[in-house]
């Protein structure tokens, strides 16, 4: 049935090479340069007036991901919908190995070594599960959508790689992977009568949730209520963030010239807290262009999902904007004050391999569906 | 709509994809329902993205515009730097007078300090000046994270901390303000608080005027080094020959400073007994006062010198004018007479040299007090005085000045003005007639003085013979203040000390003012001794001609070389 499935959707001609790269969405590749450009441009002030040791880095690993992207977007939809599931097991699988073959790093497993490749296989997950779920609801006829029993089956899909990071411990992708699910759920059509059930069982679960939190984790949240309870300790990060963004004001301290950043009082200020430096170099103005064009990328991309109309296109497109979204949401208002630190970089602006791959490989995915999963001719 | 491609779907999709209107259906939720929902949803999805992004931007909005009311920040201010780096001091020939170091910081974690007990005990073995019950008390608090124990000890003290092995008490490196000349100045460089901030002194001129950096970390700074007037090695000297004058003459205190009287550079400044800069508290005892800056003082008949200069100027009188002095000079309720009555009438010089209060007072007079006053005036004695090293305490002048008050300032008493401030006075009297502004910073372009004039060119050549001839004469008081060679030429003061309802003549401040080399003066001394006692050498005499002179004669013996006056041993006395 499944053989069947597949081959059905591919009896039709197949595109031609130069039909698919007319067919890739330019735009938001030339968006996603764009990006990739505001984060070699911050890299080289953070670093003061130096491409090293960021910025040169940063700009090689785009352009090889750009490539890959592309390289991607020419291959079939079935080949993807053929490995939704599979490594969607994979990925467990991995996640439930981390804490048995997994290394440490900053107190945390995370990471697992193949031969001379490290890698999150929480990164691998966001994939995959955007993937299984799209894959979920394209074999799903659509008047089922809203029977229990098949929004149990999705929560499932989700709930197993959110208990297994959470063991990690790993916050930051448990909430991500919840509110992605969640969101693909909901993009999917199930019903909204199921989502305030969901609401009110979690606000009810809180101080279990909170009980069984770590104490790092418990003390994040503390001094995210009250960052002047530790100046100097975990609510360090954010006040730094948030006097960088002060200082910045309006117009902003001009490029390359951010004392409270460049003068290390930011940490991580190349990685996830680089909107800081934006902010206190380019002022409220610079990270409002910033918003826009994130949000341009990511209304072309709900655009781009709309016009397929293969469901497993559309719901991977719509995730990995989704991916998108959250990023950009949660770093920002982790730096501005407005969430606990929970390390979630800055899309394509950030310094580092694994997010900018998660993410790149995400547009890959979302460019193929959108040559493939659309009618000929548009 | 491509028909074809729809056709594919529907079977490709087990037939639950609609054409049409689906397609633009956000993402296939509502593609079974009718035309509302469907646009209701699309709304929802656009609504949460515009909705989150809105939040976002208000609170960017609100970092940005409102930063100065955000509590967090408010509480976060003084974390913002843990530390300040500061440029180094160095003297005019750009040796060290100040760094920064660094220098380990101990701190302990209550979190995971396992025994405070423990801790708080062997830490006293090794900081056995530890307030144990303060630290006690801070580290029984778990919820605090950091607490101070020491900060800026030395290497070793730190090693031997690492060495007791405690869990939860670690380290951190600071910068810590190091001083190489120990005492050396250290009224002048001022100090810093614990955050490396300057308090007081050049030091605190530095953190207005030069600027430090913030750090939260060992960070040297990589401004240019401060570079001050003074000269270590005259510094030195001085700072040698008032140690020996505290063990000869044993005065309460004593200080003295050498001035370039053509650009105001001050060579070297002390006070003893010094303070330590490493040790700010000392600076709290009263007896380690500045003298030089931080108090004032009748100086005497070193004030003798500004009175001449104005008579001379004034073309009240000539060196050789005849005064009648032998009789005490009536002023209401005083009389004012001299140590030594003279029984003749003297000349102008012969006043200065016997040091005459009789005399002076008379020139004073033949002045009238508007004049006397005006020319202290521009001569910069009635004005607080600011330098980098901090203020100089404000004069204490007459408030009216009239018979009495004109002829008690005459000769240095109803008015108390800082050394340092006289001195530069004094400098104006021998560089050519122009005023000086004191400083503590090296000038580059160090050429002839350039303020307001105050006497004429002429005048300051008489003043500077008047004081050569002062040393010279068989007569004259400074007569153990002369160097062969250097052309040393001064005037001795000796002030009674006033105390509770009018001068106890026990106690005296002693001084000479010398200036050197004559025939073309360029710098200034000013040797002050606080309370001396007589003794065998000086026949029990506490006169600044018997103990401030000789002091000052040794200085310019061994500094008049360093500062670049060529001795001239033909010379031939007059």
């Amino acid at each position: 049935m499944m053989d069947a499935l597949f081959s059905a959707w591919s009896t039709s001609r197949p595109l031609r090479l130069s039909d698919k790269l007319w067919r890739i969405h330019w735009p938001v590749l030339l968006t996603a340069c764009l990006l990739a450009g505001i984060g070699t441009a911050t890299l080289y002030s953070v670093s003061g007036g130096s491409f090293q040791p960021w910025a040169e880095r940063h700009t090689l690993r785009f352009l090889v991901m750009l490539g890959i992207v592309v390289a991607m977007a020419t291959v079939r939809l079935e080949v993807w919908m053929k490995l939704a599931y599979p490594a969607y097991l994979a990925a467990l699988a991995m996640l439930a190995l981390v804490p048995f073959a997994g290394s440490e790093a900053l107190g945390a497993k995370r990471w697992i070594d193949i031969g001379p490749i490290s890698f999150q296989p929480s990164e691998l997950m966001k994939l995959a599960l955007v993937a299984a779920l799209a894959r979920f609801y394209f074999q799903l006829p659509p008047e089922k959508i809203g029977k229990p029993q098949y929004v149990l089956a999705p929560l499932v899909l989700i709930g197993v790689p959110v208990f297994l990071t959470m063991q990690q411990p790993d916050l930051g992708s448990a909430c991500l992977f919840v509110a992605l699910g969640l969101a693909l759920m909901f993009l999917a059509g199930v019903p909204l009568r199921y989502f305030a059930l969901g609401g009110l069982i979690t606000i009810a679960s809180l101080p279990v949730i909170w009980s069984g939190m770590h104490d790092y984790q418990k003390r994040r949240v503390e001094v995210f209520i009250n960052p002047g309870m530790d100046p100097l300790g975990s609510g360090y990060h954010i006040t730094q963030s948030k006097i960088a963004l002060g200082a910045g004001g309006v117009a902003g301290k001009g490029f390359m010239q951010g004392t409270q950043s460049q003068l290390d009082f930011v940490p991580e200020k190349h990685t996830d807290f680089i909107a800081s430096i934006i902010g206190e170099e380019w002022g409220f103005k610079g990270m409002l262009v910033l918003i826009a064009i994130y949000a341009l990328l990511i209304l072309m991309m709900m655009i781009m999902a709309q016009r397929c109309e293969n469901r497993f296109a559309r719901l991977a497109i719509a995730g990995s904007a989704t991916t998108f979204f959250l990023y950009v949401f949660f770093n920002l208002a982790m730096v501005t004050g407005l969430v606990p630190v929970v390390g979630i970089p800055l899309p394509l602006v950030s310094y580092g391999g694994t997010s900018m791959t998660t993410l790149m490989i995400g547009l890959g995915l979302a460019m193929s569906a959108y040559v493939h999963g659309r009618a000929a001719g548009r | 709509m491509a028909v074809d491609r729809d056709d594919v779907l529907i079977r490709g999709a087990a037939a639950h994809m609609v054409s049409g209107a689906g397609v633009r259906a956000p993402l296939g939720r509502g593609e079974a329902a009718s035309g509302a929902p469907r646009r209701r949803a699309e709304a929802a999805v656009y609504g949460v993205l515009f909705s989150a992004f809105m939040v976002v931007v208000a609170q960017l909005l609100v970092l940005a515009v409102g930063r100065r009311t955000d509590i967090a920040l408010a509480i976060s201010e003084p974390v913002a730097a843990t530390s300040f780096s500061r440029p180094d001091i160095v003297d005019r020939n750009g040796r060290l007078l100040a760094t920064d170091l660094e220098a380990p910081s101990i701190f302990a974690d209550p979190g995971v300090v396992l025994d405070r007990d423990e801790v708080v005990e062997k830490l006293s073995t090794v900081l056995p000046d530890l307030n144990a019950s303060e630290l006690l008390r801070a580290l029984s608090d778990k919820s605090r994270r950091f607490v101070w124990v020491r900060r800026g000890v030395s290497p070793g003290i730190a090693q031997r901390v690492h060495d007791l092995g405690l869990p939860g008490v670690s380290f951190r490196y600071e910068l810590k303000r190091a001083y190489p000349g120990g005492k050396m100045a250290g009224h002048a460089l001022g100090y810093v608080d614990v955050d490396n901030r300057g308090v007081a002194g050049i030091e605190k001129y530095i953190d207005d005027k030069v600027g430090v950096d913030p750090v939260h970390s060992a960070v040297l700074s990589n401004r240019p080094p401060v570079r001050l007037s003074l000269d270590i090695g005259v510094q030195h000297a001085l700072e040698d020959e008032l140690d020996d004058a505290m063990r000869r003459y044993h005065p309460e205190g004593a200080a003295g400073v050498v001035l370039n009287i053509k650009t105001g550079e001050i060579l070297a400044s002390s006070s003893l007994p010094r303070v330590d800069p490493t040790w700010p508290a000392q600076t709290l005892n009263d007896k380690r006062v500045d003298r030089m800056m931080g108090g004032t003082y009748e100086l005497g008949s070193v004030f003798k010198a500004l009175t001449l200069a104005m008579a001379l100027d004034e073309g009240l009188v000539k060196p050789d004018t005849v005064l009648d002095v032998t009789k005490p000079l009536e002023a209401g309720r005083f009389t004012v007479t001299d140590m030594h009555p003279s029984r003749r009438p003297l000349t102008v010089t012969e006043v200065f040299t016997h040091s005459s209060n009789v005399g002076a007072g008379m020139l004073a007079l033949q002045a009238g007090p508007e004049k006397f006053r005006d020319f202290l005036q521009k001569a910069g004695l009635l004005d607080p005085l600011q330098t980098e090293a901090g203020a100089v305490a404000s004069p204490q002048v007459p408030q009216r000045w009239n018979r009495v008050t004109t002829i008690t300032a005459s000769f240095g008493h109803g008015i108390a003005v800082a050394p340092l401030q006289f001195a530069a006075a004094a400098a104006t009297i021998f560089n050519g007639g122009k005023t000086v502004h004191p400083t503590f910073l090296r000038k580059f372009d160090a050429g002839t003085a350039d303020g307001k004039p105050l006497i004429s060119a002429a005048t300051s050549r008489q003043m500077a013979e008047l004081m050569r001839a002062n040393v010279i004469d068989k007569d004259g008081t400074g007569r153990k203040a002369d160097v062969p060679g250097y052309r040393v030429g001064g005037k001795t003061g000796t002030a009674d000390i006033a105390s509770k309802g009018g001068y106890t003549s026990n106690a005296v401040i002693s001084s000479f003012l010398g200036a050197f080399p004559t025939d073309d003066p360029q710098y200034l001394t000013f040797v002050m001794l606080f309370e001396p006692k007589g003794i065998a050498d000086t026949k029990g005499n506490r006169t600044g001609g018997t103990n401030a002179a000789p002091v000052t004669g040794e200085l310019i013996a061994r500094v008049a070389a360093q500062l670049g006056v060529a001795p001239q041993l033909d010379v031939v006395r007059q």
